[in-house]
């Protein structure tokens, strides 16, 4: 077996047993370490089987075969990103919302403590025409 | 003049980061001069003491727990005036460039106008403003694109200063921009049918604090909000406002 392909094989290994750790710690969520675990066989299958890569390209007409590997890494990682996007988006959304209904707690928190009652004209009726647009 | 104030029950939203040199005039003045209005010190995780300023004049003050950004600051407002059943809000900007004694033309204009917002324009009259050059091609460049894809004639798209009705609030207390949310705010409200004017008003300039506008933040600040409201452009809505589909 050719060097590379044993480095390749313990980096694919290492990186499952890895995800395999912060697994267990509670460290990450379920569904990232599916996506990692079959990036590592992937990468394991790929190696072991190191003709694949090549038979694959040569079915596409790839002119530079290797090129093939490259482009799928390349495909894995946009989509991860991508992914990653859409998380952080709706993650820095929700703590907007926290921080704000936070803030909001906070004063009405204070002002029951100091026995006042900020809506207590909350619901004095507003002009009738006023009403009426 | 004094029908609105009367009538009406109205809340005068202050977003503050890091005011500490101009929020008690700011406060003092809003006191003085609206005295039938309710005012909110939007505190928006300031570092240095516009918390206790903001605590000591009397005021009620939500305190953000860290820095959300002014669209984040000012949205708290919208969401407490609705918690509390505010019939509109103004928002004035805790640096002192948006003098107390304008605000009575926004809400008379929000009345009489039937108006959902209503924004204050440095522009709109023979004007004082001593922007430097790029800022003012910023707003330009930023109003004209606004008027263009909303069909309304804005002159000020980037004022802070502006008073929104309760049907407005609605709207943007669920949905409102981060961070530029003054043009982007323009558009989105114009889609969903809100009736939005300008009224001529003069500004100070700011009493403390910069707001320099350096070249990549000039060019941060096309971009953003050009994308922003192009993507507003192809953006679904919820049926909301007139002219929504059944």
């Amino acid at each position: 077996m050719r060097p590379i392909i044993v480095i390749v094989i313990i980096a694919a290994v290492a990186i499952a047993a890895t995800v395999l750790v912060y697994l267990r710690r509670q460290r990450m969520r379920e569904e990232y370490s599916l996506l990692w675990m079959l990036m590592g066989i992937g990468i394991v299958v790929f190696a072991v089987f190191n003709d694949l890569v090549g038979r694959v390209a040569r079915a596409l007409d790839v002119a530079y075969e290797p090129s093939l590997a490259f482009f799928l890494g390349f495909c894995f990682t946009l989509l991860l990103l991508f992914h990653y996007a859409l998380e952080i988006s709706r993650l820095s959304e929700q703590n907007k919302t926290l921080a704000q209904e936070l803030g909001l707690m906070q004063l009405e928190l204070r002002t029951l403590q100091r026995g006042a009652s900020v809506s207590s004209n909350a619901g004095q009726p507003a002009q009738e025409e006023e009403k009426a647009s | 003049m004094e029908t609105y104030q009367a009538s009406l029950k109205i809340l005068l939203v202050v977003p503050a980061y890091n005011e500490e040199a101009s929020l008690s005039g700011v406060l003092i003045d809003l006191q003085e001069k609206m005295p039938g209005c309710d005012v909110l010190v939007v505190n928006d995780g300031s570092l240095d003491d516009t918390s206790r300023v903001a605590h000591g004049a009397g005021v009620t003050v939500i305190d953000l727990s860290y820095n959300l950004g002014i669209g984040g600051a000012v949205q708290t407002g919208f969401k407490y005036a609705l918690r509390n059943g505010y019939d509109a809000i103004v928002q004035v900007d805790g640096d002192g460039q948006h003098p107390a004694e304008e605000i009575p033309r926004l809400l008379e204009t929000l009345r009489s106008e039937r108006c959902d917002l209503v924004i204050g324009s440095r522009f709109l009259g023979p004007t004082s403003y001593r922007g430097s050059r790029l800022r003012r091609i910023v707003i330009a460049f930023l109003s004209w694109l606004c008027s263009r894809l909303s069909g309304i004639k804005i002159t000020d798209s980037t004022s802070g200063f502006r008073a929104f009705g309760r049907r407005a609030l609605t709207i943007v207390a669920d949905n409102y921009p981060v961070d530029y949310p003054e043009p982007k705010s323009i558009y989105s409200l114009a889609r969903q049918g809100m009736r939005i004017r300008e009224v001529s008003v003069s500004m100070r300039t700011r009493e403390s604090g910069t707001s320099s506008l350096s070249g990549l933040k000039a060019l941060h600040y096309v971009t953003n909000v050009t994308l922003a409201l192009l993507v507003d452009a192809i953006r679904e809505r919820p049926a909301a406002g007139r002219g929504a589909d059944p």
